[in-house]
């Protein structure tokens, strides 16, 4: 099973490689959500919804860099921490994939020990890829509003999404971006964004992204540079968000820790709604 | 003079206002689509929500397994069903025009006396085999069609009476072309009897072992298509094209009607006359 993660080599054809992919997902599902389904009464501490751009612009590489720093970030020792001082000592965690269509790519899941973090990393991992063409974000925020945070399985104190996208709306929707947003943080729920500045929308998108898209007491905007830099502000958002502490006494400590990627600088910058 | 010209203006203003909003207020739905899945996340399990008589036209209900719901009654006029699993739901005396039906699970549900007028089917143009609504064991009795669902599944189901007539022209119709689309649709097995297919596309349709009784099938297009082992007494074939299909097996072939060509059993097929 685990021969999954091995490095390609020439013998093993793509077709093996997706067929494993499906394999070790359906079977990582199947676990998981029969321990979903145990524990789905107990509180969490925040109920998380990852909710990732696959549009046009999102290749193959773009799509696996983005997962892959989610995997990571979830796998980070202070990120682990961070879930297990909590409260609650447990999170629940679900991505959206959005483009034309937003989709659930990946059911609730529960986190309360670094093995059940490992063993969701790898779901993530596994995840086939998605995609679409247009970056219909109001649809999305639709759609989490309606389909997703009802049907959170557990208790939560705080219910998060994190939004992450390389462009803005262009879906022309019948509602607008800031309206379906400002009807998520009614329902008390904080909406952060990971604006990645790359692309023809790189200089105006983190503007964009905080009067259309950040919600809610203590949201905020943390910008990736570009794609390669997404697992460094991922794994920076999830300890903040995760901790429920201030963005700004968060990022601040978070200079002191180690960075994932030990090659790439803390950059991006945090601007935080009171 | 000019004082009680305002007030008049202001009175046609004011008129218009509470128009505009009675209008808005008559169109919207009973619930909001996150209303409505939180009642099917907090109900019991095994227990059947409630939708009955409820206006919800419009709204997006895409993606949802509404567990066996009830909604006899009830108003669905341009919802989103796409995706959605209404499996074993009892949809009886719906409307369901103008809603997106695109990959919906109708199997198993009660459909009788619903109307489903011009639903959406298909994302774009192109048939895509994948997007077709489901309506295998579906009871559709008297349920009134006017759609394009070529290749859908209504194995099993239960077609008395349905109509899926041409629409009428003149006022209070939405039709904006003249045939079902029907095309290899199957219904093995289904119970259609007096069904009116009239004029519909129908060409690679299966009705194996199929009870069509008196069925109006009068100008419908039924070349290739599987008639083996179905009931035809009284059915109507009277303009129909059939070239191709094939009748073996089939029963009551001596009191259908417009079948007047000649039938080669080696082939288990029709001349054409």
């Amino acid at each position: 099973m685990l021969e999954v993660f091995r490095a390609p080599t020439r013998a093993r054809t793509v077709f093996e490689r997706a067929i494993k992919r499906v394999a070790l997902f359906g079977l990582l599902s199947f676990i998981s959500l029969a321990a979903i389904a145990q524990q789905t009464l107990q509180p969490v501490d925040t109920a998380l919804v990852i909710a990732v751009d696959v549009s046009n612009s999102v290749d193959e590489r773009r799509y696996r860099l983005q997962m892959n720093g989610i995997a990571k970030a979830l796998e980070d020792p202070s990120v682990i921490g961070t879930i297990l001082n909590g409260a609650q000592g447990a999170i629940l965690v679900s991505i959206v994939a959005w483009s034309d269509r937003p989709q659930i790519a990946l059911e609730w899941m529960r986190i309360s020990s670094r093995e059940e973090a490992f063993a969701v990393a790898a779901l993530v991992r596994a995840l086939p890829r998605i995609t679409g063409e247009f970056t219909c974000l109001a649809n999305m925020l639709r759609y989490l509003n309606d389909k997703v945070l009802p049907t959170v399985p557990a208790p939560a104190l705080r219910k998060v999404v994190d939004v992450s996208g390389d462009g803005k709306d262009n879906c022309n929707s019948r509602i607008a971006t800031p309206e379906i947003r400002d009807e998520l943080v009614g329902y008390r729920t904080i909406i952060n964004g990971l604006p990645i500045l790359e692309g023809s929308e790189a200089l105006t998108l983190e503007n964009w992204y905080r009067d259309n898209v950040q919600g809610g007491p203590g949201s905020f905007i943390l910008a990736a540079e570009s794609f390669e830099d997404f697992g460094r502000a991922i794994r920076q958002k999830f300890i903040v968000e995760i901790s429920g502490i201030d963005p700004r006494d968060g990022l601040r400590s978070l200079a002191s820790v180690q960075p994932t990627n030990p090659g790439m600088p803390d950059r991006g910058s945090l601007r935080v709604r009171n | 003079m000019k004082l009680a010209r305002d007030g008049w203006l202001r009175a046609i203003l004011i008129a218009c206002i509470l128009a505009v909003f009675y209008a808005q207020s008559a169109a919207a739905s009973d619930l909001t689509a996150r209303q409505v899945t939180v009642r099917l996340f907090e109900a019991p399990a095994g227990e059947r929500v409630d939708f009955n008589d409820l206006n919800l036209t419009l709204i997006d209900i895409s993606g949802l397994d509404f567990k066996k719901a009830v909604f006899v009654g009830a108003d669905l006029y341009g919802a989103d069903l796409s995706g959605s699993n209404l499996s074993g739901t009892d949809l009886s005396y719906t409307r369901l025009d103008r809603s997106s039906i695109i990959n919906t699970n109708f199997s198993g549900a009660d459909l009788t006396d619903a109307t489903l007028l011009r639903p959406t089917t298909f994302t774009n143009t192109r048939f895509d085999r994948s997007e077709v609504a489901n309506f295998t064991g579906a009871k559709l009795v008297r349920t009134r069609i006017f759609a394009r669902l070529d290749g859908a599944s209504f194995r099993e189901a239960d077609l008395t009476d349905a109509d899926f007539s041409p629409l009428e022209s003149g006022a209070n119709t939405i039709a904006t072309v003249p045939h079902n689309m029907l095309t290899g649709a199957d219904f093995t097995r289904a119970r259609m009897r007096g069904v009116d297919l009239q004029q519909g596309h129908l060409d690679f349709a299966i009705f194996r072992d199929a009870d069509l009784r008196a069925a109006d099938l009068r100008a419908a297009e039924l070349n290739q298509a599987d008639f083996r082992g179905a009931n035809l007494a009284g059915a109507n074939f009277a303009g129909a094209t059939v070239a191709g299909a094939q009748f073996a097996g089939a029963k009551g072939l001596q009191s259908a009607k417009g079948l007047g060509v000649a039938i080669r059993p080696e082939q288990g097929g029709l001349k054409r006359p």
